[in-house]
């Protein structure tokens, strides 16, 4: 694998003999040496084309600048090279030279004594293991492109990751274990009102689960334009993925899916378990035991002779309060450890989702529950991910006397709409006008910068914004959720001091287009996050407002 | 050329004598430049500068097998961190009486 002559070696010395003495024995085994008088001359060859260098040779003792020094610059260009420190310097001689060589993975002591034979040997060895080391990190860096490519490609089949109707909601939490996911969920309007949930779990991890899960995504989506589809069961719809599979990724793998008809009009849910873990119903906080026949079939594409009959779909009836709560099992692989043990306690697990689901529909906060219920478990320190988790929470859509919610997508026109339709419920409760109009002015603007930040990022063109609004005395209280990045943009650490805090409120207040005539339209703006869920919370008075002698007081919270 | 830089550079580049001849004849001019810095550094009480100015000398003798060069050059770093006038003195002498032999 190793070619000296295609390998390029810097020779750094203020000895112009050293550097000849070097470069000779060098060019005798092939190298290409180029050599440099001082630490700014070889600074300067060096970023001319850093990465064309297969290893540097430098002297430590050189003129005002020393080669730690030097190591130090080319570090910060390229930390892989590999440099060899040549010098008269004896290691009994103290100064701590060599520690301060060897504080560095990559360096070497070479004394000026050495041998040619020696020197040739060490560079040869150093520089063959540096390009199998290169070659190694080439083909990760391409593979890791290649997978955020696929990754952008699945999150484009996934369906928004909320939405609201007037009859029913669904909201998801979706994430890989490492870029791209077995995981999936499609959600597919299904004739009036109702809609099909699909959550599924490709077995298997990395590019293979990952192509599956694409091509049973797209199998997905057709579904819905299949003439007669909403008058089909889950289990018929099990047995189409079952044939899909077996058709075309027998060979590949196969899926444990959770297959749901919500019928919120008629206060139902048909669903099938095909090897994933059952539907979760709760209600007031508790669940309900919507399965005890045990009812399933196994998991798609698993066995030739599988068929899915009405036996193994379950009806359950639903309240309007009622949540459905569906999962892949990676939910329950996530723990406190890298090497996986202490997962969730399933009482822990039960008592969250209770609090949780109480609380979501008390405070108008469904939309939301998924990336609570996880942040709460990373809180508790149940944050290493072991496999995919999907978590799908979906429910009929009952409205909290005096708040209004919704979901829009972003486009302009639906912004205009979601202003309209919010300023046509605030009229209903015979709000004033001046605080309304207020009101849309502080919806649109945050709306359209979520929107403006989306057409640098592909994946978030597809963005949902759900909202909340209630009175609270004089004031609006609009809570906006838009979709994030998954990892906090600005860490607060505990134990910082009251000074960091709020200049990291000052910093965040001071993101966002149209910032300063939402400051001046509120009372106050609260943020808070759910990774990947940003929630902004804007006070704003329906009357009465000064705008420019008020100040704008901004709270953060941070996970 | 001196007997035993030959031997050291003929092993070392298998009896090129281009590379040979190029390298003996920088370290010739290297080191009577670096003696006479090294008496200017004397005269001077610059002791730093000397021990680097020994340093130096004492890298050249050893990339080109001149041990007698190196170890008087190393004898020259000990004296100059004691200060040493007279002693420093007499190894600079030696080190110049080296450097006209080359």
């Amino acid at each position: 694998m190793q070619n000296s002559k295609s390998a390029k070696i810097l020779v750094v010395d203020d000895e112009k003999l050293i550097r000849l003495t070097i470069s000779a024995k060098l060019r005798k085994e092939g190298y290409e040496s180029i050599a440099a008088a001082s630490v700014e001359e070889a600074v300067s060859v060096f970023k001319r084309a850093p990465t064309t260098f297969s290893a540097i040779i430098s002297d430590i003792m050189m003129g005002e600048m020393d080669g730690f020094v030097f190591r130090d610059i080319v570090r910060g260009i390229e930390p892989k090279i590999p440099i060899f420190f040549l010098t008269a310097l004896d290691p009994e001689e103290g100064g701590g030279f060599l520690k301060r060589i060897l504080e560095d993975a990559i360096s070497y002591y070479l004394p000026k004594t050495v041998s040619t034979e020696t020197l040739l040997r060490r560079v040869r060895q150093v520089v063959a293991s540096h390009r199998v080391e290169m070659f190694i990190q080439n083909k990760i860096d391409e593979d890791r492109k290649s997978l955020e490519l696929a990754s952008h490609i699945q999150r484009s089949l996934l369906p928004a990751r909320a939405m609201q109707t007037p009859r029913g909601f669904y909201t998801t939490y979706w994430r890989p274990m490492d870029i791209v996911s077995g995981d999936l969920f499609e959600a597919i309007p299904f004739g009036t009102g109702c809609y099909l949930y699909v959550i599924g779990d490709i077995q298997g991890h990395g590019t293979s689960a990952a192509l599956a899960m694409t091509a049973v995504q797209s199998f997905l989506k057709n579904l819905g334009r299949i003439e007669g589809a909403p008058t089909m069961g889950p289990d018929t719809i099990a047995n189409m993925l079952h044939a899909f599979f077996r058709s075309n990724l027998e060979d590949v793998s196969y899926m444990t899916a959770l297959i749901c008809i919500h019928r919120p009009l008629v206060g139902s849910v048909k669903w099938i378990s095909c090897g994933s873990p059952d539907l979760i119903v709760a209600d007031g906080g508790k669940d309900i035991d919507v399965n005890p026949e045990h009812k399933g079939g196994m998991p798609i594409g698993l066995f030739k002779d599988t068929v899915y009959t009405p036996k193994d779909v379950v009806k359950t009836s639903l309240s309007a309060s009622a949540l459905c709560i569906a999962y892949t099992d990676g939910l329950m692989d996530l723990s406190r450890k890298e090497d996986g043990v202490e997962k969730i306690p399933v009482s822990l697990s039960r008592q969250l989702r209770s609090e949780l689901t109480e609380s979501a529909r008390r405070d108008g906060t469904c939309i939301v529950a998924p990336a609570k219920y996880m942040r709460a478990l990373v809180e508790l320190g149940y944050d290493k991910c072991h496999d995919d988790i999907t978590l799908l929470v979906f429910g009929a859509t009952d409205p909290v006397p005096g708040m209004y919610e919704a979901t829009t997508r972003l486009n302009p026109d639906a912004v205009d709409k979601a202003a309209q339709d919010m300023g046509q419920w605030c009229r209903e409760q015979g709000w004033p006008d001046e605080g309304i109009t207020r009101l849309q002015l502080v919806l649109e603007e945050k709306l359209m910068n979520v929107h403006d930040h989306g057409f640098d990022d592909r994946d978030r063109l597809r963005e949902v914004v759900s909202m909340r609004l209630r009175r609270i005395r004089d004031n609006a209280v609009l809570t906006v959720w838009d979709t994030g990045s998954e990892e906090p943009s600005i860490r607060v650490a505990v134990g910082d001091s009251d000074t960091a805090f709020e200049l990291t409120n000052q910093n965040m207040s001071g993101h966002g287009r149209g910032r300063l005539m939402v400051r001046e339209l509120c009372d106050g703006i609260e943020r808070n996050r759910y990774p990947p869920i940003n929630e902004t919370t804007y006070h704003i008075p329906m009357s009465g407002k000064d705008a420019g002698g008020m100040e704008s007081k901004v709270e953060v919270k941070q996970p | 050329m001196k007997e035993c830089c030959r031997k050291y550079l003929e092993e070392q580049f298998a009896g090129d004598a281009d590379v040979m001849a190029e390298i003996y004849g920088e370290y010739v001019s290297s080191v009577s430049a670096k003696v006479v810095e090294a008496g200017t550094a004397l005269a001077s009480g610059e002791w730093v500068l000397l021990d680097r100015i020994a340093h130096t000398v004492k890298g050249n003798a050893l990339a080109v097998g001149d041990a007698e060069m190196a170890e008087t050059a190393i004898a020259l770093r000990k004296t100059a961190a004691l200060k040493d006038v007279a002693e420093s003195k007499a190894l600079i002498a030696r080190l110049d009486g080296f450097s006209k032999e080359l």
